[in-house]
């Protein structure tokens, strides 16, 4: 994807295309200086109209003990403008040097269950989500 | 807007679609300014999704179909 600002100008047509095939998204991200990353950024500006109405459950990852949460709370007025509804429960990868292994496996069974919670949330997004989008008009 | 409007129809394949989403987007050029709801003072940009994945499709103005 071309590096400059002209947001749904440089869209890629391959990523438009799943964005508007998904039910739901999964945003996995780094906490950066408080912060998303800059091309996670550009990357979702390149869409719109794909996102309107669907949930987004996002996944923060830091180096420190606080698994991204600022991260998640910078990021919420974002998914809001772009169309995306948050979901209830994140997941928090925090010291994730110490959560998987160098071969990237999974080190905390704990982070099973809270993923399993997450995914079973935002699956119910994505349906509920999908209905209203698919049968219930605005204003009804 | 009101509540009864005739539903758009998909041009690819003629199905009803449903709107399920408005935008007020202000205008940023004349041709969006003859757009422009006085009552909002912007342009409303509608949400139609068609009961198939990837058929979305996004009007500028409830007039433009």
């Amino acid at each position: 994807m071309p590096i400059d600002d002209a947001g749904d100008g440089i869209k890629d047509p391959m990523f438009s295309q799943k964005m508007a095939m998904a039910d739901g998204l999964v945003i996995v991200t780094p906490e950066y200086n408080h912060s998303f990353p800059g091309l996670l950024k550009h990357v979702l500006d390149s869409c719109l109209k794909e996102y309107i109405h669907k949930p987004a459950g996002i996944v923060g990852v830091s180096a420190g003990p606080f698994g991204g949460v600022r991260v998640i709370q910078d990021f919420l007025p974002v998914l809001r403008e772009l169309g995306l509804v948050n979901i209830f429960w994140d997941v928090n990868f925090g010291n994730v040097g110490k959560v998987f292994d160098e071969s990237g496996n999974l080190l905390d069974p704990a982070f099973v269950g809270r993923t399993d919670k997450f995914l079973n949330e935002l699956v119910w997004m994505s349906k509920t989500l999908r209905h209203g989008r698919d049968n219930i008009a605005l204003g009804s | 807007m009101s509540k009864q409007q005739s539903k758009m129809i998909c041009p690819k394949c003629g199905d009803e679609m449903n709107h399920h989403a408005d935008k007020l987007v202000y205008p940023g050029s004349a041709q969006e300014a003859e757009k422009m709801d006085p009552t909002l003072g912007g342009v409303i940009d509608e949400t139609h999704c068609l009961p198939a994945p990837a058929a979305l499709s996004r009007h500028a103005g409830q007039n433009d179909f």
